[in-house]
């Protein structure tokens, strides 16, 4: 059909849909193709058609996503949910942890009690320690039990170490006693990160093997041997007169083992810190007094040797190691140096002696714990530190390097 | 019976004894594929439809060809038949037809029209107006006047409507900018350059004129197309792409050879006027504003006779 006006020459919207559709023969294809060619009205028309088609494909796509928009808006209603049931599955997992490794630890404390031998009351300190004793026995099978357990792939690391450094719940003062050695010498932690174990008794008697028992029967020769140089310290210690400080000062002596691993105890006296026999003591200062975890410092003396007393001032801190050398420290105990000897007999401890506080020379337990926690005030630079030797001398200093006998 | 089965006994040159007659057993089948049933059409009408929709086209033939059996087959087998029995249903005015046209259709229509005026207003307007066309507002000497009669099934029918209101709204611009008020400020004209010395003899803007008129008219259909539809129309590689059923690549690698060929057509067509070919290649650095031509017109100049097709509406 011929075409009389302008507009009747143009193809009709059908012809130019199927055109854009190619529904068109090759022949008509082409025929409309060469009037869009010479025709700006019917490529605008052919051009705003298509483009009008790709907005109705991108609305049927979002139409197609919607139903998974719809579940996602129940995410953020889902997420507290999720956390709490996770939150209670964690809950009762450690809940159930903490009853089984219960039940372990009374068992091995029967069967520790039955095996280990009775130590003489003589040598134990005053009544303080008693109770961290036994603590640390439990603490001491507790970790054996990890001890036993890291051999499976599932073992915790962390559980142990907190065991050690977590404050007690039956008080601030026991909190810091219960992580210090007690006199038995079985209370003492040492350190292995070699083998993935954060905290391993020491002193806790193993379940050997029958094959084992001479190697055992050695090493508890030596640690006899140890006990009994520590106990002569313990001797000393407890001979000071009752109004000097230091109530569990010969603790950190009593250990069993002359191991240079480091050890992990808490701060507990603010004047004098008995260390235990390790190279390594932790200082938990205010923080960890009020029960918040702290960053413990490490006391490495250059001797190797472990250091079994340590007073901190504002200014300097002093520690004796277990051959009685003494050393000071003027950085918070990052570097020592040692103190030549200035007395007689073996140096067994060192403790800061307030002016303020008097002959006692025990501060308030405020004062302490600035002391401990860094916060010390001007009252404080006026600490007088002593000295005591294996014989009960007592020797004084103001700068940790000239040493006066009393 | 299977439509190989049905095309097989037939010849493949077999005409039908009476012009525009069609083979009865395609037409069953077509029947039983389409939903007329659904929309109360009558067989009868089914096929007159199909017969005057083959008839509009000629069988997507030539005009004066008469279309074989096969030829009709071919021809049917591409209609979008449920479209085309919907469409002729709502233009008798079945009322489910019409539902299902509105359930259909109608959100989309409004869409595209939004999509075509870039604006919802002038969308929904637009939109409305075709729909109350398509209803059978308009009338013709009493009798309503329903476009979807003018379908026929060759493309979709959502297809033939974004069509339509694309037609309805560059007719609407042009109708507009015809009617633009003189006392709008006219844009500014460029002038030509008016440095001497770089200026092109007038000698050599004549034979550049030429030689490029030559060349446009050279170009075929296709890349006359992408010449005017990407310089003159200004439409981007992907409207070109989607009006031709490309790929925006294609399109791209297409225009940028017609370019290559019309350059090369028509510093051809100036070293056959007597230019060297250093001085076609610096004629061809004039600046385009001197030249006194216009591309419009040269690009939409066709060669072949002009489309054939009436527009139905």
């Amino acid at each position: 059909m011929r075409a009389k006006t302008q507009h009747e020459t143009h193809p009709g919207a059908e012809t130019l849909s199927a055109f854009a559709e190619q529904a068109l023969s090759k022949r008509e294809r082409g025929e409309v193709l060469e009037h869009l060619a010479i025709c700006g009205r019917c490529r605008q028309i052919v051009a705003l058609a298509q483009e009008a088609a790709g907005a109705e494909v991108a609305a049927a796509q979002l139409e197609v996503v919607r139903p998974r928009a719809r579940w996602r808006r129940w995410v953020p209603a889902l997420a507290p949910a999720a956390a709490v049931v996770a939150t209670v599955v964690i809950a009762a997992y450690v809940h159930e942890r903490i009853v089984e490794k219960d039940a372990e630890v009374a068992k091995l404390d029967r069967e520790h009690a039955s095996q280990k031998p009775p130590i003489s009351a003589e040598a134990l300190p005053p009544a303080p320690v008693a109770a961290p004793a036994l603590r640390h026995g439990g603490s001491e099978k507790k970790n054996k039990t990890d001890r036993r357990e890291s051999a499976e792939p599932r073992a915790s690391v962390a559980e142990p170490e907190e065991t050690a450094t977590a404050p007690p719940a039956d008080g601030i003062i026991s909190g810091m006693f219960s992580a210090q050695g007690g006199p038995t010498g079985n209370a003492r932690f040492e350190l292995r990160r070699s083998d993935n174990e954060a905290l391993v008794p020491s002193g806790a008697p193993d379940n050997k093997t029958p094959s084992d028992t001479a190697l055992v029967n050695e090493e508890r020769k030596k640690r006899a041997e140890e006990q009994k140089e520590d106990r002569q310290l313990y001797a000393a210690i407890a001979s000071e007169p009752p109004a000097e400080p230091a109530p569990v000062s010969g603790s950190g002596g009593s250990s069993p083992e002359s191991n240079a691993e480091p050890a992990d105890v808490s701060a507990q006296e603010p004047e004098t810190q008995p260390a235990p026999a390790s190279g390594s003591v932790q200082f938990h200062g205010l923080r960890s007094m009020m029960g918040v975890p702290t960053r413990p410092l490490v006391v490495q003396l250059p001797s190797g040797r472990p250091a079994i007393s340590i007073a901190q001032g504002v200014h300097i801190s002093l520690a004796v190691d277990r051959r009685g050398e003494v050393f000071l420290s003027k950085d918070s105990g990052a570097t020592w140096e040692k103190v030549g000897p200035q007395w007689t007999g073996r140096a067994v401890e060192v403790r800061k002696k307030s002016e303020r506080a008097g002959a006692s020379g025990r501060a308030p337990a405020s004062e302490a714990l600035g002391q401990i926690s860094g916060l010390g005030t001007a009252r404080e630079t006026d600490a007088v530190f002593e000295l005591v030797n294996d014989q009960g001398q007592v020797w004084t200093s103001v700068d940790g390097k000239t040493w006066i006998g009393r | 019976m299977a439509p190989a089965e049905t095309m097989a006994g037939l010849a493949e040159a077999e005409l039908p004894k009476v012009r525009g007659a069609m083979d009865r057993r395609l037409l069953d089948e077509l029947w039983r594929q389409s939903s007329g049933s659904n929309w109360g059409l009558e067989r009868e009408e089914f096929d007159q439809i199909l017969m005057s929709a083959g008839a509009a086209f000629n069988f997507g033939l030539e005009s004066g060809v008469n279309a074989t059996f096969r030829q009709q087959s071919e021809f049917f087998r591409v209609l979008r038949l449920d479209d085309l029995v919907l469409s002729r249903a709502c233009a008798t005015g079945n009322e489910n037809a019409w539902q299902h046209f509105i359930a259909q259709y109608r959100q989309p229509l409004i869409r595209a029209a939004i999509a075509i005026t870039k604006n919802e207003m002038l969308g929904r307007d637009l939109a409305d107006q075709l729909y109350a066309e398509l209803f059978g507002v308009n009338t013709r000497e009493g009798e309503r006047r329903c476009p979807l009669l003018s379908y026929c099934g060759r493309g979709s029918l959502m297809g033939w409507l974004r069509t339509t209101l694309a037609q309805r709204h560059v007719d609407h611009l042009r109708r507009s900018r015809r009617l633009k008020s003189l006392d709008e400020p006219l844009n500014e004209i460029e002038l030509p350059a008016t440095d001497v010395t770089l200026q092109t003899s007038a000698a050599e803007l004549s034979q550049l004129e030429r030689a490029i008129e030559q060349a446009l008219l050279k170009r075929g259909a296709e890349e006359r197309f992408l010449l005017a539809a990407y310089f003159l129309d200004g439409l981007t590689l992907l409207q070109i792409a989607r009006a031709l059923g490309v790929h925006e690549a294609t399109v791209s690698r297409k225009l940028r050879r017609a370019i290559e060929r019309t350059r090369k057509q028509v510093l051809m067509n100036l070293e056959r006027s007597g230019m060297s070919r250093r001085a076609a290649k610096e004629a061809l650095d004039a600046d385009p504003r001197d030249l006194d031509m216009n591309l419009k017109k040269l690009l939409q100049h066709s060669q072949s006779e002009a489309f054939k097709e009436q527009a139905v509406l």
